[in-house]
């Protein structure tokens, strides 16, 4: 199914502008490309990073990057959106590899170190961002981009049993995140 | 440990209420824009100079020029005795010369508007041409030996008849 849903029928399907910015160049078709998705490959990239902005920005632009270049490969059986959401998830995959491999030249912290005080209660956008990388992903995939797991297994290379594994352990993390703080009248 | 655990009502709500949309930060854009002109896969970003804005303001400048003095020869006071309502000279030259600041104007503007919006001004970049057209064919019918007009006349027609669109240089 297409995004290209609007009312306005004069606006260009991304398919038009796509193949302005394929064949001219076309800067202004880019432009409107880059202002109709990037909203919503932003935020996604941004929770899949944990909330880094700087990584965000920068794999923003490497996925557009990687999208213009590859733009003569891509068939238009999915839409241009669900394309290039792909892209920046592979991109930001690549980021939290590269993060991973930083981490493990250093002294190794449990991940659980990496959860916010248990004192205060998170709201959600914090919870998520704190969950370890591999259930962060699952958990967006499937609970706020709505993937199943047998897509998701496909994306992030995974078999489909570790794919619902990590969002079972992903869900009980975020509970206990998000639950309120427990004070001692509560326990006495 | 079951692993089939469901999102309660209260959690999917919670899940649907996140933001799906943000803007990045706006400098994003440019600086995306930027590096795919700098990978060759955007066209380089049309910059209009300064040169070019004088060279437009000279082009302009010489049709005014030499509208100015035409319409001046044109109308100038016949010998004495050649009867009827003698033209006024200044005033038709005056306005001419105003014709032509506002011809000038207006492509200095369009240059403007190219310099930010970039290739968005094309319909304004042919009415310009036309109208430089325009004017070199009345200055033509003026003055039908003035070397320079037919040198602007004859690349005119020649880049019309090629259906090219750049720039003329005189």
């Amino acid at each position: 199914m297409d995004v290209n849903t609007s009312s306005e029928a004069s606006r260009p399907s991304d398919q038009a502008l796509a193949a302005r910015v394929q064949n001219l160049g076309d800067e202004r078709a880019f432009r409107s490309l880059y202002r109709r998705h990037t909203p919503a490959l932003y935020p996604f990239v941004l929770r899949l990073l944990g909330g880094v902005e700087a990584d965000a920005e920068d794999v923003v632009q490497e996925t557009w990057l990687h999208a213009v270049g590859s733009l003569r490969r891509f068939r238009w059986e999915s839409s241009f959106r669900t394309w290039l959401l792909g892209i920046g998830l592979n991109q930001s995959r690549d980021v939290l590899r590269r993060r991973a491999r930083a981490q493990s030249a250093r002294p190794r912290a449990d991940s659980v170190a990496r959860y916010a005080p248990a004192e205060e209660r998170m709201d959600l956008e914090r919870a998520i961002a704190s969950l370890p990388d591999g259930y962060r992903s699952v958990l967006l995939l499937h609970d706020v981009q709505g993937f199943t797991h047998e897509e998701i297994s496909e994306r992030l290379e995974i078999a489909v049993g570790t794919s619902r594994s990590q969002l079972h352990h992903a869900r009980r993390a975020l509970r206990g995140l998000l639950e309120p703080p427990v004070t001692m009248k509560e326990t006495s | 440990m079951s692993i089939d655990d469901e999102l309660s009502d209260h959690e999917k709500a919670a899940f649907a209420e996140l933001p799906t949309e943000r803007l990045p930060p706006a400098p994003l854009e440019d600086r995306v824009v930027g590096a795919l002109q700098q990978r060759g896969l955007l066209a380089p970003r049309r910059r209009v100079p300064l040169a070019a804005r004088v060279a437009t303001a000279v082009v302009a400048g010489l049709v005014l020029f030499v509208a100015g003095a035409g319409t001046g020869i044109r109308f100038a006071p016949t010998p004495a005795g050649a009867g009827g309502a003698a033209p006024d000279p200044e005033s038709r030259a005056a306005r001419v010369q105003q014709t032509g600041s506002a011809y000038v104007e207006a492509v200095a503007r369009l240059v403007d508007t190219s310099t930010d919006e970039g290739g968005s001004t094309d319909a304004g970049l042919e009415a310009a041409k036309a109208a430089l057209h325009a004017a070199t064919l009345e200055l033509a019918r003026l003055r039908p030996d003035d070397p320079t007009i037919r040198l602007m006349l004859t690349v005119l027609e020649e880049r019309a008849a090629s259906g090219r669109r750049t720039t003329y240089w005189f």
